[in-house]
């Protein structure tokens, strides 16, 4: 497929970076909102923000997957959880955790480690426009050829046993939970 | 290899349908009938098992699904087994499921998916296929030992088999996670071809998966340190299901054992793993047979015996691994285990044919104490009975001894070919351990020969299908202790084939 977005140039990279502010910036605030619907649909923005991101990727496919499975399905469920919880007011108050110093320590040597894991491999890329890495890495696969082929040929065994797997969960969560069955 | 085959794939297609109908049949059968679809699944399982015998017999391995998926000797040897215990567990269940009287398609269902599971663990040539597979073995097992949800054991047995079985599971994943790492490549072939053009910094890497890979499967077939879940969950799962459990999980974790041993990792792991899983086959046959002795609850005493008797299939896993070093043939640890596995399926299917009998009529206590004057009661049973825990004690000549010869004389072997002393030590804890055992297992025919029956005890009653079951399983273990030669040269032609 033919870089539309290549063309595009200096506008091409103010779309990817206003995305990633986007959805980095919706995924600070989804953490740190109290109500957990609010959670949820900032959650949601910041699925837009990745969708929009793969756009200025040229990963088309995998945008409008992306909305469809996880903004729009996976949200929904979320919301649905969320509701039957039924949580009251008083649920949502803060809370006192307690602070462990070593966790803190660990959990801040992993966010290191993946931020010095991200920057040493994009190194090569360093000084490049958004549109020149792309040229660079070569055409995105990601057209309903590239993903289905694998998933429904080459490997239809796991894919169709994941299938029985959760059917059995199902029948096994029905039978176990009814009361008359 | 590039091509989907679907006709290869027969038995679990059709398995895949079996379990749709009878989860659809339960719809239109009216309630009291319901229990009679056990026998249409022991039916379908008895044709697959037939198919597999008049199938013509697989030379060179076949290849389905493009590569993922492995028809050969061993894996058409491992799915016979699988449907004729399938078969067995199916008529033990109908009574128990009528006596249940709730959800009994589902029961049913569940059970078929469980048995497709297995069959797909047979034949599987990747890394992804493998833990979805044995995953789906894994969850139909959750279900089916909570199935009586209202019983407080059953629902125990139901939740710590859940907990231990997901920690498992993420070991396997994390183990998998790691080869890939290591190697690139998901399928079985591939992943060893990349394994012999390792670079040596990704070694470590790899071990380091296959040793967590090893511990989600030690899980699975109930090895020491990992046999935790094992004592309640056969307890407390309902009896037809502890059956299937006892032979089913650890069959198939054996099997994958083997697979990832021949077809993966080959000599590359060889120096490493001996030591390991030396250690870890002591230390289940010491622990399954010495904390056997104590039991007063036979569902329990069978729970121990399993982990004793994966200690001794351990130690074929041991022969495999040290004579892997230098490419020795390391065929006699395989055909070893391939004769103990088909020898124990057998006689632990006898055991639990005659508890699930036994309690029908007795009560469902399970305590060693009910049994005793079961030789008046009953003398069919008790005699059955008797064969089978005889056997699955090793005395001679039943099948069950020869299964320990062999796996006992294959460490000896490996012990000659790879000159390494230790494992000697290895085979004199593997004959120690034949005598604690018989112990245990002579305590409970003391109690049905020796003692009296208490006052009000009446007869036995045993259905048809049940009395059939048990004389076939009992001539089996007879026949297999009597005239070995036909079953090691089958065990042997299995092996010309895993390669």
């Amino acid at each position: 497929m033919e870089p539309i977005l290549a063309a595009a140039g200096a506008g091409h990279a103010v779309a990817f970076y206003a995305m990633a502010a986007l959805a980095v910036a919706s995924a600070v605030l989804m953490m740190t909102q109290r109500n957990p619907v609010a959670c949820v649909l900032w959650l949601v923005v910041c699925f837009v923000g990745l969708a929009g991101l793969f756009v200025t990727l040229e990963a088309y496919f995998l945008a409008v997957i992306q909305v469809l499975v996880y903004a729009g399905a996976i949200m929904v469920l979320f919301l649905f959880v969320i509701m039957l919880l039924n949580l009251r007011p008083e649920d949502l108050k803060a809370v006192a955790l307690p602070r462990i110093p070593l966790v803190g320590v660990v959990a801040a040597l992993l966010l290191l480690a993946a931020v010095v894991t991200v920057i040493s491999a994009s190194r090569p890329y360093f000084g490049m426009s958004v549109a020149g890495i792309l040229a660079e890495v070569g055409p995105t696969k990601d057209s309903v050829r590239d993903i289905g082929l694998p998933l429904f040929r080459d490997w239809l065994l796991p894919f169709e046993a994941t299938s029985i797997l959760l059917l059995a969960a199902i029948v096994g969560a029905v039978a176990l939970t009814k009361r008359k069955v | 290899m590039n091509a989907m085959n679907l006709p290869l794939m027969l038995p679990e297609i059709a398995l895949v349908v079996l379990g749709i109908v009878v989860l659809l049949a339960d719809l239109v059968l009216p309630k009291e009938k319901r229990h009679l679809l056990g026998w249409w699944v022991a039916a379908a399982f008895s044709a697959i098992v037939v198919y597999l015998f008049v199938r013509p017999a697989a030379g060179e391995p076949e290849y389905a699904a493009f590569g993922l998926y492995r028809l050969d000797g061993f894996a058409i040897f491992m799915k016979k087994v699988f449907g004729l215990a399938g078969v067995l567990v199916a008529v033990m269940s109908v009574d128990w499921v009528k006596r249940h009287g709730r959800a009994a398609g589902e029961f049913f269902t569940i059970v078929v998916f469980a048995m497709t599971g297995m069959f797909l663990v047979a034949s599987v040539n990747d890394l992804m296929s493998m833990f979805v597979s044995l995953e789906l073995v894994t969850l139909s097992f959750f279900i089916l030992a909570a199935f009586r949800v209202a019983d407080r054991i059953s629902g125990e047995a139901g939740i710590k088999y859940i907990i231990v079985g997901a920690l498992a599971a993420a070991f396997m994943l994390f183990g998998t996670a790691f080869i890939y790492g290591a190697t690139g490549q998901i399928r079985f072939d591939a992943v060893r071809g990349a394994i012999e053009r390792l670079a040596e910094p990704a070694y470590p890497t790899l071990l380091f998966g296959a040793v967590t890979l090893l511990v989600g499967l030690g899980f699975k077939v109930a090895s020491v340190p990992f046999h935790v879940w094992v004592p309640d969950v056969y307890q407390g799962a309902p009896t037809p299901v502890t059956a299937f459990l006892s032979v089913g999980s650890k069959a198939a974790g054996f099997v994958l054992i083997v697979r990832m041993l021949t077809l993966v990792f080959g000599e590359a792991l060889s120096n490493e793993l001996t030591p390991l899983l030396a250690l870890t086959a002591a230390l289940t046959l010491f622990y399954g047979n010495l904390a056997a002795i104590p039991q007063t609850n036979i569902k329990r005493l069978m729970g121990y015996s399993s982990i004793g008797h994966a200690g001794y299939l351990l130690l074929g896993v041991v022969a495999i691994v040290a004579m892997q070093r230098g490419g020795h043939s390391y065929g006699s640890g395989v055909s070893a285990i391939i004769f103990y596995l088909f020898a124990y399926v057998f006689t632990n299917m006898a055991v639990f044919l005659g508890i699930v009998a036994f309690s029908a009529t007795a009560g469902r206590k399970h305590a060693i104490d009910d049994y005793a004057g079961l030789g008046k009661r009953s003398p069919f049973l008790a005699l059955t009975l008797t064969v089978a825990l005889l056997s699955l004690a090793g005395v001679p000549p039943l099948a069950g001894f020869f299964g320990k010869f062999y796996l006992i004389s294959s460490v000896v072997e490996a012990s000659a070919v790879a000159g390494n002393g230790w494992l000697l030590v290895l085979a004199a804890i593997g004959a120690v351990n034949v005598v604690v055992s018989m112990y245990y297992y002579l305590c409970v025919v003391k109690r049905i020969y020796m003692r009296e029956p208490p006052e009000n005890a009446s007869p036995i009653l045993l259905g048809a299908p049940v009395r059939v079951a048990l004389m076939a399983c009992m001539a089996l273990v007879v026949i297999i202790g009597i005239f070995q030669g036909p079953f090691v040269k089958m065990a042997t032609a299995v092996l010309a084939t895993i390669r």
